[in-house]
């Protein structure tokens, strides 16, 4: 029995709630400025003005500025729990904060006016950020002696981001210089592909591999369909790219394929996890999450299923809808819903940790209204309905009501959270 | 100096809360080994999952309890991973209020 003792894994608890509390107020603000944006243009998501100014400035903001600044707080957070040391470098930590903070705010503004010198200046800034931030966790995988689906999935998801930024980074220096010719279409479908499937999907999954049993207090449960999982998110990827490049179309519902099957492989994770759990209910959050992924499997199988006869009409016509609602969706709604868990443990530990043993302390139940957070998550599932809806039917002023709908119900939500702070 | 109590300690450890769960770390079965050498006291515990988030502040928050304890000169805690933690080691009293 003390064969295997295990040391503390981070330095103080002061420190080990700065750093992703820094990254995960900036995306609250973030947010916030993303809300807004959207109700003075409406119209930017447009299918025939996202790629102008106004749609890449919103597009980037809430891709850098929101979802990635706070997945990155997140994996601050937690890569001690799913490495079991702690992090490589928290300077590291702070000096990445500085670059990508100021990259991201710079390339809001930049993109806005198309401003070359500013995109590219901050850009550069967010490189270096990401750089730091690569480097720091995976620094902190190398050291680490325990293999498993966890890791792997964070492995994968870093090893994309970096690759999501050399696309990025080409793709910006043709703008500048123009040497790549028709291959520029390529980079951006590269560009997307690493960053909304790559990213994000491995790291939403990967992780909840390990949160939900957490939440569920599962032991004992089946992970055999976890490489699976992994596995059929990779050839997702890399046969879509594959297609895109050859224009080989029969590829492109094969990758829809591979999309649909890791999704139902993970539901099917996650009815293993729910088999031998002993919480009835892991907080109403987490409930919303597991909701999502059925709701975007089923999605993603009609979208299989129309891909099989009718291919172009879903690169044509629906492309743009899946991927609005995969990532305002189910990437950013699973952040928030994780949220609801993240934040009052995140304060708690800052506000009451040092208490435990001595005084009495409230319990993460208490910091947060689960049924409001509930009620608050779907009505921003609603409204985001909405608002794609107001895509398909075009008129201003459909598009104007249904964007201020959304982005009330997203600041509604996060209010909420925040007040978690004022326990 | 008085001579220490396993129960005694074991009262005092009942006031570290899981956050998480809302019950103290002696009826969730947290505790594997209390041994007592004079003033000092060593625990031996685990937690619900390797790698738990609440690591560090458990482990303090169980120090910081025994040394309430007036007779207690120094407390050592060990996390301990081998036996694995499962929630057959709860309290009867904690599993009936989670199913």
């Amino acid at each position: 029995m003390q064969n295997n003792i295990q040391q503390s894994l981070a330095p103080k608890s002061s420190d080990q709630f700065i750093l992703p509390f820094s990254f995960i107020i900036t995306s609250f603000f973030a947010l916030v400025i993303f809300s807004v944006s959207l109700v003075i243009s409406p119209d930017a998501f447009l299918p025939a003005k996202v790629r102008q100014g106004p749609g890449l400035s919103l597009a980037h903001l809430f891709i850098l500025g929101w979802a990635s600044m706070l997945a990155m707080g997140a994996i601050y957070q937690l890569i001690a729990v799913v490495t079991q040391q702690a992090i490589y470098s928290q300077k590291l930590g702070f000096l990445h904060f500085g670059f990508y903070s100021i990259g991201v705010i710079g390339l809001y503004i930049s993109l806005g006016n198309f401003y070359l010198p500013g995109m590219i200046t901050f850009g550069l800034c967010t490189v270096i950020g990401v750089s730091l931030f690569l480097f720091n966790v995976l620094a902190t995988i190398h050291s680490c002696k325990i293999k498993n689906s966890v890791i792997s999935a964070t492995f994968s998801s870093l090893s994309y981001l970096g690759l999501t930024v050399v696309s990025g980074l080409l793709m910006v220096l043709n703008f500048r210089f123009s040497f790549m010719g028709e291959l520029h279409s390529t980079l951006l479908i590269l560009h997307l592909w690493f960053g909304l499937l790559g990213w994000f999907l491995f790291l939403i999954i990967g992780y909840s591999f390990k949160m939900l049993p957490m939440f569920y207090l599962s032991h004992g449960y089946s992970e055999k369909y976890q490489k699976w999982i992994l596995l059929f998110l990779h050839l997702a990827i890399w046969i879509s790219i594959l297609g895109f490049s050859v224009k080989y179309s029969i590829l492109f519902p094969l990758s829809i394929g591979f999309v649909c099957g890791a999704l139902w492989l993970f539901v099917l994770q996650i009815q293993e996890i729910k088999k031998k759990r002993f919480k009835k209910n892991p907080g109403k959050g987490i409930a919303f999450f597991v909701f999502l992924v059925y709701f975007t499997a089923s999605v993603c199988s009609v979208a299989f299923l129309i891909s099989l006869i009718n291919a172009p009409f879903v690169f044509s016509q629906l492309l743009s809808s899946l991927l609005f609602f995969y990532m305002f969706g189910f990437v950013s709604l699973s952040i928030l819903a994780y949220l609801s868990k993240i934040i009052p443990f995140l304060w708690w530990t800052f506000r009451y940790g040092n208490q435990v043993g001595r005084e009495e302390t409230p319990s993460l139940a208490t910091m947060i209204d689960e049924a409001v957070i509930q009620r608050k998550l779907w009505l921003i599932f609603f409204s985001l309905l909405l608002f794609i809806g107001g895509f398909f039917i075009g008129t201003p002023n459909v598009s104007f009501a249904t964007s201020i709908l959304f982005s009330f119900s997203i600041i509604f939500y996060l209010v909420s959270i925040i007040k978690a702070f004022t326990v | 100096m008085s001579k220490i109590i396993k129960e005694e300690v074991l009262k005092q450890l009942e006031s570290v809360i899981d956050p998480e769960l809302g019950v103290d770390v002696v009826n969730l079965g947290l505790i594997y080994d209390v041994s007592i050498d004079d003033s000092v006291v060593t625990i031996t515990m685990t937690l619900t999952t390797p790698g738990c988030p609440l690591h560090d502040t458990m482990v303090n928050g169980v120090r910081s309890a025994v040394r309430y304890h007036p007779n207690v000169s120094h407390c050592e805690v060990n996390v301990v991973w081998e036996p694995a933690w499962t929630p057959d080691k709860m309290s009867d009293k904690v599993r009936d209020m989670f199913a």
